[in-house]
């Protein structure tokens, strides 16, 4: 081996040398031999460094490691001030929806249809002819007006002030009985 | 704009044969029977409850008014568009006129009917005015479905019975 490259890695430190023998060992690893030298010597130390154990960290590392963690702000805190702003990351566009109004339309559409076919749709074919006058007869039901199915005064009988009106229900028949005042 | 236009082309080609069609108002056709008699509710005893043959239609409706016995009047009907008035004149010891005028374009289930009925009883003397009775109302009834009038005014027996009813199918 070459005497300088041998001190060098035998420990010896630049310190230790003159001025003249650093100028030398500068010279020799620029030149073509030095180089030559250190490649060979690299593949010598990549050849040995994957039959070695991994290094053991010195306490002092696992110390700075440890102390690291605990300068870390808690979980949900602001972040710093000064920290980095943080990247952001842009959704992927998402196409517009297409308007509503095509929506509501057919649903005003569908309500005046059942509206219109509710307010025009003889109620016989639901509820049958019964039914269907008994609930027309609603819309004319007073309280304590004539039974239901019995006929209803819109102008209630007058005879002029010799005679007395009263009238009755028998069954569903109205009667209207006219007598003269006594 | 131009999407208006479609729609009323087509309803004004469809005007002239929307106004010729026949609305049920106006082709509407309303019979209006009235059925006098004069009734009694005594009867005396031993004896069946007589029945004018020309009143056996009415006989169960008489019978809940507390008619036992009945003597038929008059039997009439007549038949028009609703909202024409009907004029009646019954025969009989009384000058008894019914005039009738069903609603126009109403609904069968509830057809409101103006009702007049003028009896008009003869002055015993000649020097003396008639009494005329007039009885007005106004009723909402049902298709073929009747009223009754009873009145004991000037009645040598009983009481007169009117009975009135209206209906789209023909009355007889």
């Amino acid at each position: 081996m070459d005497p300088i490259l041998d001190a060098v890695l035998n420990g010896t430190h630049r310190g230790d040398l003159t001025a003249e023998q650093e100028q030398a060992l500068n010279d020799y690893l620029e030149s073509p031999e030095g180089l030559a030298a250190l490649a060979s010597l690299e593949d010598d130390l990549g050849q040995a460094a994957a039959h070695l154990e991994p290094p053991e960290l010195p306490e002092s590392a696992w110390e700075r490691v440890t102390q690291a963690i605990r300068d870390l702000p808690p979980v949900g805190a602001p972040a710093p001030a000064a920290a980095p702003a943080p990247n952001v990351v842009a959704f992927p566009q998402r196409p517009a929806e297409p308007p509503q109004w095509p929506k509501f339309l057919a649903m005003a559409a569908a309500v005046l249809l059942v509206v219109g076919v509710g307010l025009f749709l003889p109620l016989d074919l639901i509820l049958g002819p019964q039914g269907s006058k008994a609930l027309s007869s609603l819309d004319s039901e007073t309280p304590g007006g004539t039974p239901p199915g019995v006929p209803e005064f819109v102008v209630p009988p007058e005879a002029g002030p010799g005679y007395v009106v009263r009238h009755y229900a028998v069954d569903e028949l109205l009667v209207i009985h006219v007598a003269p005042k006594d | 704009m131009s999407s208006l236009v479609r729609p009323l082309l087509l309803l004004l080609l469809c005007a002239p044969w929307l106004g010729a069609q026949d609305t049920p108002a106006r082709a509407e056709l309303i019979s209006v029977r009235v059925v006098s008699a004069q009734g009694e509710g005594e009867e005396q005893a031993g004896q069946e409850p007589r029945i004018a043959a020309e009143l056996e239609d009415w006989g169960e409706l008489l019978r809940k008014l507390g008619m036992q016995s009945y003597v038929f009047l008059e039997r009439v009907s007549q038949r028009a568009p609703a909202g024409t008035v009907l004029k009646f004149e019954l025969p009989g010891e009384l000058l008894t006129e019914v005039k009738g005028k069903p609603e126009q374009g109403g609904k069968a289930e509830q057809r409101r009917i103006r009702l007049e009925v003028r009896i008009t009883k003869p002055a015993p003397k000649d020097a003396e005015a008639p009494r005329v009775l007039v009885l007005r109302t106004e009723v909402r009834v049902a298709d073929g479905q009747e009223i009754v009038f009873r009145c004991a005014e000037g009645v040598p027996r009983g009481e007169l019975i009117v009975i009135v009813g209206a209906s789209e199918e023909p009355l007889e």
